[in-house]
């Protein structure tokens, strides 16, 4: 009796293994599915998200002293852009699990050359700016910033508790890894891959393919 | 082995059972250009090589049409890994990242969208006969090649889907697109009638005011003079 409930438990471990076997493996085929190229292979690709809608995802690009070209504490927009190649950086924002999108024109002052979803050039230039809408960082060679630098040409507020219009914990991620201090205090440098988040969490990437410098 | 632990074992199983069945963890991601961009405008450019402002302007307008007649399709050129920003990974991979832009610029309702990389097209939300229409196009080896296969895949596709496009403003291409422009020939030919005609009768005016002029000989001319 006890041999045969023995071996009877011995069976349901082994089915229940094989099944789940196949299920993973099962599992892993279907990430490649509804795939039709050529190169389709089971490889689990990265789940897209969405950008959030509404207003609370849709900063403007400035505040009412990058508007005037005023300057922001050290921070002076420069005509030209302070020349020189600029070197770049990427943050990304996310709010509640949704894409916070990152405007082209951070740091550039009005009137703005405009060329699609790109601002090409404006009256003056900030140390920090966006002339896409990618999250791609364009900082000033040799200038010492920080993430609150940007947040403040930005006109936007970023703290513990507040990111943009959303007020809950902020998580802040640099190249991957938590970063627990202030926010405002996490330096922009190049190749710098800055995460915030609010709310639901998303993993956060750690690397970024830069284009060519501009 | 005793009946008493046969639970605990059971349970075991079932825990290992359930590790090995869960997906394994996908990244969340956004964080390549091209969504970003397409949700103001309709056509993503690569960073480098740069694609000739002639056939963006080609590329635009069909997007354009294609949106007017009721198709609006999105489209992505990707010509490297830089292009797609956190995910480079998914370079090479052009009907993999199509389905995955789709899923990103979507809004309520799936957002037709086309992706040209080095090795082919791919299509998402763009209808049944999509990919095959893609395919045909064969695999573009430069940005130009990409650009003009994008303008006839958009071209085809939106007549695919019942929402044919005029293609009087796209200009001809090489591979993989058929001419569209209209012939110099037919643009020119009632100008140069009209000129032949006014040329002709000039002519016959002039003959008819001094008859015996086109014969006398350039000498005799002269020596009049």
């Amino acid at each position: 009796m006890v041999r045969a409930a023995r071996l009877s438990a011995t069976a349901l471990a082994l089915v229940a293994v094989a099944a789940a076997v196949a299920a993973a493996a099962a599992s892993l085929a279907g990430c490649g599915a509804g795939e039709r190229g050529p190169r389709a292979r089971p490889v689990a690709w990265p789940v897209p998200l969405p950008a959030g809608r509404g207003p609370a995802f849709r900063l403007p690009a400035r505040g009412a002293a990058a508007a005037h070209a005023r300057a922001i504490g050290p921070l002076r927009c420069v005509a030209g852009g302070g020349g020189g190649a600029r070197v770049l950086a990427h943050v990304e924002l996310f709010a509640a699990g949704l894409v916070v999108p990152v405007p082209a024109g951070i740091g550039i002052a009005p009137p703005l050359r405009r060329r699609g979803a790109y601002v090409r050039g404006g009256r003056c230039s900030y140390p920090v700016r966006t002339s896409e809408p990618t999250g791609l960082l364009e900082l000033r060679r040799g200038a010492r910033l920080a993430l609150g630098d940007l947040f403040a040409v930005w006109g936007q507020p970023l703290a513990h508790g507040r990111l943009g219009g959303f007020r809950a914990p902020v998580h802040a991620y640099l190249d991957g890894r938590r970063w627990r201090a202030d926010p405002r205090t996490m330096p922009l440098t190049r190749g710098a891959v800055v995460v915030l988040e609010v709310g639901r969490f998303v993993p956060p990437h750690a690397t970024y393919r830069f284009p060519p410098a501009r | 082995m005793s009946l008493r632990f046969r639970p605990t074992a059971l349970a075991l199983c079932l825990l290992l059972a359930g590790l090995l069945a869960l997906p394994a963890p996908r990244a969340l991601a956004d964080a390549d250009p091209p969504s970003d961009v397409l949700l103001i405008q309709n056509v993503y450019y690569p960073y480098a090589p740069k694609v000739p402002p002639s056939l963006q302007a080609q590329l635009d307008d069909a997007a354009a049409r294609a949106r007017k007649a009721g198709f609006p399709i999105k489209v992505a050129l990707v010509a490297s890994p830089a292009d797609l920003g956190a995910i480079p990974q998914m370079f090479g991979h052009v009907a993999a990242y199509a389905n995955f832009l789709q899923r990103e610029i979507a809004y309520l309702r799936p957002q037709p969208t086309l992706v040209a990389m080095p090795g082919g097209f791919g299509t998402s939300a763009t209808g049944p006969r999509g990919p095959a229409i893609v395919r045909r196009l064969g695999a573009p080896r430069t940005v130009d090649g990409m650009a003009r296969g994008a303008i006839a895949a958009v071209e085809q596709l939106a007549a695919a889907n019942g929402r044919p496009i005029s293609t009087a403003g796209l200009g001809g291409g090489k591979r993989g697109h058929h001419r569209t422009g209209t012939p110099a020939i037919v643009l020119f030919a009632p100008v140069l009638l009209l000129a032949l005609a006014f040329g002709g009768r000039t002519l016959l005016t002039r003959r008819r005011r001094s008859p015996g002029e086109d014969r006398r000989d350039p000498q005799t001319n002269d020596s009049s003079t």
